[in-house]
This record gives C-alpha cells, sequence and structure tokens, in this order.
C-alpha cells in the first residue's frame, strides 16, 4: 500500500481547538496539618505537579487543553493564581493554606472566566469543546450566598455551559457540593490527588479530541482508583 | 466540457476498532452537458442508521443537482432542497428502501439517519455549492494557484456538535454558495478529512491541496481513488484522526 500513496502530500492535523478546563482549588487553613507527615494541601501540590508533567508529556492535549486555576481562602477571598494558560506552559503554582472556604463566590469567577474565555474563542475563530470546571475542597463553603452560586452552577450546566465536577477530601461537606453539580460529588480515596490529576489529564487529552457528533466516555473515579462516587 | 474526478470515503479506525461501517458516502454524477455534481454525506455516528441515511442523501442529492446546466443558483438551491425534503418524508416513515429494523428493534426514526452534507455542481457558467453542518468545500483557480475555503464547516458552539439534515432546523443551516467559471478545481471533504485540508488560519492548507491536485492529475479515476483511499487510510491520518475520511476531488480537463 505504502507505494500508493500521494508522494510529498503534507498529512498534519491543523486543528486549533481547546478544551477550557478550570480547578477551583481550596486554599483554607484546614487542609494543612502541620503535625502531620503529609496533609492535603501538601498532596495537592503534589498532584498539581504530577498534572503539569501529565499535560506536557501528552501531545494532544499540551496543544488543546488549556488551564485557569482559581484559589479560595484567607479573609472569604478568591484569587486568579493562574490565568488562562495552554497546557504546554502550565507551570504548577503552590496554593498555600489559610483562612477560610468561600466557595460559591470562587465558582461564580470560575463561570465568568469561562464566559469571558468562550468570547475571546469565537473573536478569533477558535472551536472548543464544553469547559470543565474542577471544584476540590475539604470543607463546607463559608460565604453567605454560597448556595445561589451553586444553583447557578447547576443552571450553567442546564444550558449546556460547561461541565462542573465537584470532588471533596474525607470530612468535606457532600450534601453542599453536591449542590453546585447536577451530577453527584466524588470523594476522594485517602489523598490521592495524583491519581485524580492523572485521570483529569488522561480524560481531558481524550475529550479534546472530540470531533462533531463525537462524545468519548471517560474512565470513572472508581475505575481510576482515586475516588468513589458519594450518592 | 470535460471534467476529471475521482472520490473516496475510508472507514476511520474508531469504526475499524469497533466492527462499525463507515458511515461517509459520497457521489459523483458526470451530466450530458459539461456539469458534473459532487457529493458527500457523512453520517451521524450517534444515528443507528446513519451510514444509510448518509447514503441515501449522497444518491438524492447528486440527481437533483445534475442534469441542469442553464439553470440559476436559486433553482438549484431549491431543486437540492426539494431532495432534501422528499427524502425526510421517506424516511419518517419507512419503507423497503430504508432499511427496516429487524424483529424486536424499534422502527428507525428520522434521526436515526442523521448526516452532514457537502455538495456542488460545477457547470461551464460557474459552480454552486450546498451545504449543511461541518466538512468543507475548497474551490481552486489552478491556473493561478488560488484556493478559498468557499463553504467552511458549521458546528454549533462547541467543537462536537453539528447540524444534520434531519434536524427540524435543517433549512437555517442549509447554506449555498456560487463561484464563477474561473474555478476549474474542486475539493469535498468530510470533517474527518478538514483538519488535514483546512490549515488553522482558516485557508485551505496547500501543503495538502496542491499535491494533491498535481497528482491527481496525471491519474485515471480508478488509480486515483486508489491512491486517495490509501493516503486517507494511511497511519499518519489515523494518527491525526479516529474519524471516517472522505474526499471528492475535480478538475476541468485541459482543453476542456
Amino acid at each position: 500500500m505504502a507505494d500508493e500513496l500521494i508522494p510529498d502530500i503534507t498529512l498534519v492535523d491543523n486543528t486549533s481547538q481547546r478544551l477550557p478546563c478550570v480547578l477551583v482549588l481550596d486554599g483554607s487553613a484546614s487542609m494543612e496539618d502541620k503535625g502531620a507527615e503529609t496533609d492535603a494541601i501538601r498532596e495537592l501540590n503534589a498532584g498539581l505537579k504530577v498534572l503539569e508533567e501529565e499535560l506536557k508529556g501528552d501531545d494532544v492535549a499540551s496543544q488543546r487543553v488549556q488551564v485557569l486555576v482559581i484559589r479560595l481562602g484567607d479573609d472569604d477571598r478568591v484569587e486568579i493564581v493562574l490565568d488562562w494558560t495552554d497546557a504546554m506552559d502550565f507551570s504548577a503554582p503552590t496554593i498555600e493554606a489559610n483562612g477560610r472556604t468561600p466557595l460559591g463566590e470562587a465558582m461564580r469567577l470560575a463561570l465568568q472566566k469561562i464566559e469571558d474565555q468562550k468570547a475571546e474563542y469565537r473573536a478569533h475563530g477558535i472551536s472548543y469543546n464544553r469547559p470543565w470546571v474542577f471544584l476540590i475542597t475539604d470543607g463546607y463553603p463559608t460565604d453567605t450566598d454560597w448556595e445561589e452560586a451553586a444553583t447557578e452552577c447547576r443552571e450553567a450546566e442546564d444550558s449546556n455551559r460547561a461541565t462542573v465536577f465537584a470532588i471533596g477530601t474525607d470530612g468535606a461537606d457532600f450534601e453542599a457540593l453536591g449542590k453546585f453539580s447536577n451530577k453527584k460529588p466524588v470523594r476522594l480515596e485517602g489523598l490521592k490527588f495524583k491519581e485524580l490529576f492523572v485521570w483529569l489529564s488522561r480524560s481531558a487529552s481524550s475529550v479534546s479530541r472530540e470531533g462533531p457528533d463525537q462524545a468519548v466516555q471517560i474512565e470513572t473515579p472508581a475505575d481510576a482508583g482515586w475516588g468513589e462516587i458519594v450518592s | 466540457m470535460e471534467w476529471k474526478c475521482c472520490g473516496a470515503s475510508v472507514m476511520g479506525s474508531y469504526h475499524r476498532e469497533g466492527g462499525i461501517a463507515c458511515q461517509d458516502a459520497h457521489a459523483i454524477r458526470v451530466g450530458a452537458a459539461g456539469d458534473l455534481a459532487l457529493v458527500v454525506a457523512d453520517g451521524a455516528g450517534s444515528a443507528s442508521h446513519s451510514a444509510l441515511g448518509a447514503e441515501l442523501l449522497c444518491q438524492r442529492v447528486a440527481d437533483a443537482l445534475i442534469g441542469c446546466p442553464e439553470a440559476p443558483v436559486e433553482a438549484v438551491a431549491e431543486a437540492v432542497e426539494i431532495a432534501i425534503e422528499e427524502l425526510r418524508g421517506e424516511l419518517s416513515s419507512p419503507g423497503p428502501e430504508t432499511g427496516e429494523s429487524s424483529e424486536g428493534e424499534a422502527t428507525p426514526g428520522l434521526r436515526d439517519y442523521a448526516a452532514t452534507l457537502v455538495a456542488c455542481c460545477l457547470r461551464p457558467s460557474g459552480g454552486v455549492f450546498v451545504h449543511i453542518g461541518d466538512g468543507a468545500a475548497i474551490a481552486m483557480d489552478s491556473q493561478a494557484g488560488e484556493a478559498q475555503l468557499i463553504s467552511p464547516p458549521e458546528n454549533g458552539e462547541y467543537a462536537n456538535e453539528t447540524f444534520f439534515f434531519t434536524m427540524p432546523s435543517w433549512r437555517e443551516h442549509l447554506r449555498v454558495t456560487s463561484c464563477g467559471e474561473e474555478i476549474d478545481t474542486v475539493f469535498l471533504v468530510s470533517d474527518g478529512v478538514t483538519p488535514l485540508a483546512v490549515g488553522k488560519d482558516g485557508m485551505p492548507f496547500m501543503p495538502f491541496v496542491q499535491p494533491l491536485h498535481d497528482h491527481l492529475v496525471g491519474w485515471e479515476r480508478g488509480e486515483g481513488e486508489r491512491r486517495v483511499a490509501a493516503t486517507l487510510g494511511s497511519e499518519q491520518v489515523d494518527r491525526i484522526t479516529g474519524d471516517d475520511r472522505t474526499l471528492v476531488w475535480a478538475t476541468r480537463a485541459m482543453g476542456g
């Protein structure tokens, strides 16, 4: 067959397609346990480094996935730790543990940043997949109107604007977490942040290949060995 | 006027691995009056009878496009709309030709035949392109060495969403474009080939388009089709897409 190929033809992938992916990370004081051998914040930060390696090591993900990182903590404060970055340029930030857990405000910011980024894509003729938001926490939302923000997240899912994954460590308030997504929240097994981020990178790589009329199935957290669905 | 043409539909690796039929189809019709009809249809992966839907759509639209070398653009578009409307009607109440379900299966409905459409008719006076959904049409003036993406893909908000002739809103997504007689070469591609044929800048990707044209000009149809099929089915293309791939090419014969 090889001799029947058309000679001198360039066969490359010219697709400029993006999968926007927001990480909303809990940087509250309870993530830290100074006396312990390890704790959630150290494992989260180690996990982010694994995410960097995984994304950069994947030809498709490195070109198609874009990441934005939001930290919540301090005195009910929300900050963009890393603004939209191509996965190939992603450098794992270090999340500090300090303060409270304003999940509602952080998720509102995530939804806003997604809509802003979609407008950028459209202005530049870049096609994109449905954005992902990962909410990762060990606690309970402390901002006063978090339930309204949670409703806005579910509405965003209903209207196909984004997909929200709510993930909690042991001890997180899964009833509250469940209100941020139409899918059930997932309990992180132990402190398997590394496994979670390997799964995230590989799932993002698969989904970012989705062309028209293709829906890629991603592995469940249980099959991937990092979590279980809380029902 | 004479045309040189060829086309190939190749199954993608997703379908090879899954044992699913190729859901792309194409049709080429040569008219008696120097006209030519080319059609590419891409059956939806999510629709159970889309391979048949794509095949039927190709045949009906090709029939509608051929044999009217003098018709104005509006009349060509109307003929295609009528053909699609008729096919939609038949598929809404399946008969012998539309693949009745075997015992125990639910009777397929119109949406089970979902497919996109890229088609054109080329006449001495110029060409008319009709398009629903993704895939693309490239028009080239080979004498001037200029190519344009004359009919780009249309997706929904997200890259994995597109439009099919089976949708209630299909007329809103039927796009009609025309070109003048200076266009002597046309490529129609399904979405599996779009990443190869269209550059990041939204223009035809000439390192793909030009060698293909230069090469196909030198071969008879059967040999050209074998080479297009071998190229689209190559490992290099498997690494880029798992989707089915269709490419139809035509050029006005020299001196025609």
